[in-house]
């Protein structure tokens, strides 16, 4: 009880005197300071968050992948799940071919870069869940 | 939640009417700059801060729902931006950490501010604050400053409730503490005058 007592006097006497402190003024430049670095900045304007790939684009992807199987599995005579004995030949029919003839490139840069890529991918959810949070209310 | 002005304001800005910022600016600056001062203990830093704060406000705007205050908002970047500013300069920031407390008669020191002049007393308690480790003084100043509920000081600073609460306690004994030993001679001195 004198432990509770105690304590709200020193939340009175706390309260009491910093409500006692004046608000702090920023300079008198402050404001067109501001404004002049916001204007100034072609890139600040407001954009709303737009995915990289947008809905319909997904749509004709999923259409494509989904075509694509259904060719593959239809003229299967195999077995559902003997993926390796599946027909992918009719793609070269409708790729370009030797795109990329003269161009080599090693395995182990392959490697890398797809390890490369991979982090940049990962990192990008977790930096936009981070900076999701922190502006949002 | 939001207030109308502020709505109004925004929506003028995200219909891009970027002038219109300069009134969110305008309402805001002292309270955003107060936070960084108190936190960052030098008026140029806090200047920077605030700008910053601000310049981070107005490419985010588009995210702020009005679920909560404008202002709760702003003092959510700006102490994000100060605790930022902290991990980068580590070493300029370190605050010596006050192991314990021992209670003192809040009477006679209640008694002794209240002889000085209200500039003094808030001379002395500013002076008090800045001896606090940056997270403590920006929770007291939340809480009995800007009366914030704990609600919008768990929004701000991301704490739980029991870790709030646990910091305010601890920071409100630190500052007491730095307040004794900062008055205990002037409390000494008044009584030797009665």
């Amino acid at each position: 009880m004198e432990k509770n007592k105690n304590s709200f006097r020193e939340e009175d006497f706390v309260k009491k005197y910093l409500q006692e402190l004046p608000l702090e003024e920023t300079s008198e430049k402050f404001t067109a300071l501001l404004m002049g670095v916001i204007l100034k900045e072609k890139r600040l304007k407001i954009f709303q968050n737009q995915p990289l790939i947008s809905k319909p684009w997904w749509l004709a992807i999923t259409v494509f992948v989904s075509a694509c199987l259904f060719v593959v599995f239809k003229f299967s005579e195999n077995n559902f799940l003997t993926f390796s004995s599946l027909d992918f030949n009719f793609l070269q029919k409708i790729a370009l071919s030797n795109l990329f003839a003269s161009f080599s490139i090693s395995s182990s840069l392959v490697y890398i870069f797809g390890f490369f890529t991979l982090m940049i991918f990962v990192q990008l959810v977790f930096l936009k869940n981070y900076l999701n949070k922190r502006y949002s209310l | 939640m939001i207030t109308t002005k502020d709505q109004i304001i925004i929506d003028k800005v995200l219909k891009g009417d970027t002038n219109a910022f300069s009134e969110l600016v305008n309402l805001y600056k002292d309270l955003v700059f107060s936070l960084a001062i108190k936190m960052t203990k030098n008026r140029e830093e806090a200047e920077e801060i605030s700008q910053d704060t601000f310049i981070k406000a107005y490419r985010n705007l588009s995210k702020f729902k009005g679920d909560a205050k404008f202002s709760t908002w702003l003092y959510k970047i700006a102490y994000h931006a100060c605790l930022d500013r902290f991990k980068k300069n580590e070493n300029l920031y370190k605050t010596d950490s006050i192991d314990c407390f021992v209670s003192f008669d809040l009477s006679s020191a209640d008694d002794t501010m209240q002889s000085l002049e209200r500039s003094q007393r808030a001379e002395m308690m500013f002076s008090c604050m800045q001896e606090l480790p940056e997270e403590e003084r920006s929770v007291l100043w939340f809480f009995y400053y800007k009366e914030l509920s704990l609600k919008e000081i768990m929004e701000i600073t991301s704490y739980t409730e029991a870790n709030l609460k646990v910091k305010l306690h601890r920071a409100r004994k630190h500052l007491l503490k730095i307040v004794q030993q900062r008055f205990e001679p002037e409390i000494i001195a008044h009584y030797g005058k009665k």
